[in-house]
């Protein structure tokens, strides 16, 4: 058979095809028929991860329907969503696969009106750990404080970067000296340490540094340097060192730290005794600490009970701080200028009070004790009083009842006994003796008072007789004064008379 | 001749398209054809409940309902009740049948709360596909969710 067709019918028909098809093709389309791709956002999960599943429709379009289904590799369904697309046409479900998820691929489904997509992912064993890396050690150290009073305590702590109890090397240096192992502490299960140590020793800068060893696991470890610093008091203060030489031909070194503005440190050693002037603002509250080492103390054979302290000559009570190597005496004084006394070596001495005779004088006389200290105390019974902590020196002993009835004076360098012979007794029989005399007189004196007053009276009517008589010899005057002018006048006359008496008798007589 | 082979060329197209279309014709997107009235979860003793233990059944009631306005044969649909916890997948339920023009139904897809379950709060989810999505199913119904508790 022969099939011919002209070109224009052929044309026509094959556009007549064309638009069949076109259609065809098209209508799908308008019916809402889309392609879908889907995907994970990962290829291998182990069991536990969470799953994102994701995907676009073509065209783009939201709020399309989206079926998504996720199987095992059994074939089990372990994920179902429905979801819609949002703008751009994307989708998106997750899910986490169960902790047991099997092992293997699991296919992911996606289905959108007229089209199906799918991908596959694996699940599978976690992956193998990394290798442990390197070991590695390291390890800290801290001090809560680097200026320390000294016999205060300082904490020293750190952490040590392994797991599990370490223990830990702490080291210490003073000055340029050798590292030694101050102590051997246990990290905790968080690695910290901490150590509490009192550093010995006044102005005294230590190195600190902690270390732990080696071991099959780690390399050994050391922290870096903190410094501590011992001080007797915190800065500002003066400080003053005083090397002393005991008698056992060695040598210490006292020191003194004080916040007064001058500050001049000296020993005695005849006396056993350390003096330390100071001089601040007045007013103002000054503060001395004075390390005194042991050393100095067993040297001279005294221990720190037998110390005297005194404030321009007056006992105190200081603090007294034991320390490494020594005690911290504290003193606290208002500033002008001060003389601070230590006697750091004393002696005890027992005083017999003796009455005139010998015997033991009674209890409660008082004794004064003057010399570098004062005391007072009472004889007992036995007529003995004792004295303790007394500082080497010269001293004066006086025994006193109401009057002082005893006195020696004395140099005490060690400690002894010592008696003092009294006029206790002599002065008693001899007060009696007065007593009586006293009496004696005090009747003697009643009666001469008695004979004064008599006296007194006769004196007094002397005087008016006196007075009487006078007043009678003044009139017995002026009657004599009266009389002798009569009598003169009368004599004169009578000798006129005789006169002429004579004269006539004469004349009588010759008359005759 | 030329007719015939006009006639020959026509036909095959209409063939052509009897062909291609009835796989590629779907309901456009948007128009879901099924409803979900109704969602309760009951005990295997059938009480509503909220609160369940592990190992007890989960009784997701759906009423659905084809709420198409025309169709010439009934619809099938396939039930998916899926419980979760947090992202994790415990429990998935599943019921298949197909529907009518306005005929409802009330399925009752189960599930059994593993022993491993951790206590807390479940997000039930009730979804209804064309078939499995793995097999080019589709949503065809809004989903609707419910809570539910696992205690000791």
């Amino acid at each position: 058979m022969t099939r011919t067709m002209s070109g224009s019918g052929l044309s026509r028909r094959a556009l007549i095809m064309l638009a069949i098809l076109a259609f065809g093709f098209f209508l799908p389309l308008a019916y809402g028929q889309y392609g879908i791709t889907v995907g994970t956002d990962k290829s291998q999960y182990t069991p536990g991860s969470i799953v994102t599943v994701s995907g676009t429709i073509t065209p783009a379009g939201a709020g399309i329907d989206v079926g998504i289904e996720v199987r095992s590799p059994s074939s089990l369904a372990v994920w179902i969503d429905a979801v819609k697309t949002q703008a751009g046409g994307t989708f998106s479900s997750q899910f986490q696969l169960a902790a047991d998820a099997a092992y293997g691929t699991y296919t992911v489904h996606a289905s959108v009106s007229g089209s199906h997509g799918q991908s596959t992912f694996n699940v599978g064993a976690p992956a193998p750990p990394p290798p442990p890396a390197p070991p590695t050690s390291a390890v800290t150290i801290a001090v809560s404080k680097s200026l320390v009073e000294v016999g205060e305590s300082v904490v020293i702590s750190g952490a040590v970067s392994l797991a599990g109890v370490i223990t830990v090397t702490i080291q210490v240096s003073s000055g340029s000296g050798p590292w030694t192992t101050l102590a051997q502490v246990p990290s905790s299960a968080s690695g910290a340490y901490s150590y509490q140590w009192t550093p010995p020793g006044v102005e005294v800068v230590y190195s600190l540094r902690s270390t732990i060893p080696a071991s099959g696991v780690y390399p050994s470890a050391t922290s870096g340097v903190v410094a501590v610093t011992t001080t007797l008091l915190p800065g500002g203060a003066v400080n003053k060192t005083c090397n002393v030489t005991l008698p056992s031909g060695g040598t210490c070194t006292l020191q003194a730290r004080s916040n007064s503005s001058s500050v001049s440190l000296s020993l005695n050693s005849s006396e056993r005794k350390i003096s330390v002037n100071v001089t601040g603002p007045p007013g103002t509250t000054g503060v001395l600490v004075l390390f005194i080492p042991n050393e100095l103390l067993q040297g001279v054979g005294s221990t720190v009970e037998e110390m005297v302290f005194m404030i321009d000559g007056i006992e105190v009570t200081p603090t007294i701080t034991a320390v490494a190597g020594g005690y911290l005496i504290t003193l606290t004084y208002t500033h002008s200028t001060h003389t601070l006394d230590v006697y750091y070596d004393t002696h005890d001495l027992t005083v017999r009070v003796l009455d005139a005779d010998g015997n033991p004088a009674p209890a409660s006389v008082v004794v004064n004790l003057t010399g570098p200290v004062k005391r007072t105390g009472l004889t007992d019974a036995s007529g003995v009083v004792v004295f303790t902590k007394l500082p080497t020196g010269s001293y004066t002993i006086e025994a006193f009842e109401v009057d002082e009835v005893g006195r020696v004076v004395l140099v005490i360098s060690s400690p002894g006994q010592y008696s003092v012979q009294t006029t206790l007794g002599k002065i008693e029989s001899d007060y009696e003796q007065l007593q009586a005399s006293y009496q004696q007189l005090e009747a003697s004196n009643q009666q001469l008072q008695a004979n004064y007053t008599q006296l007194t009276q006769a004196m007094q009517q002397l005087q008016a007789n006196y007075e009487d008589l006078q007043a009678a010899n003044q009139r017995l005057q002026g009657d004599y004064d009266g009389l002798r002018t009569w009598f003169i006048g009368y004599g004169a006359l009578s000798v006129v008379a005789a006169v002429v008496l004579v004269v006539l008798l004469m004349r009588a007589r010759k008359a005759k | 001749m030329s007719s015939l082979v006009r006639g020959s060329a026509f036909a095959l197209c209409i063939l052509l398209m009897i062909g291609v279309l009835p796989v590629q014709f779907c309901v456009p997107n948007g128009t879901y054809r099924y409803q979900v009235q109704i969602i309760a979860l009951r005990k295997d003793d059938g009480t509503v409940a909220t609160q369940f233990t592990r190992g007890q059944f989960v009784f997701v009631e759906v009423k659905l309902k084809n709420i198409m306005s025309y169709a010439y044969a009934a619809e099938p649909y396939l039930l998916i009740a899926r419980a979760t916890y947090s992202l994790t997948m415990y429990g998935l339920g599943a019921f298949s049948g197909s529907l009518t023009t306005g005929q409802e139904f009330n399925a009752m897809p189960a599930f059994v709360i593993p022993n491993n379950a951790p206590f807390g709060s479940y997000e039930v989810k009730v979804m209804v596909f064309s078939t499995w999505p793995s097999a080019g199913g589709i949503p065809i119904a809004a989903s609707v969710t419910t809570t539910f508790t696992v205690i000791p």
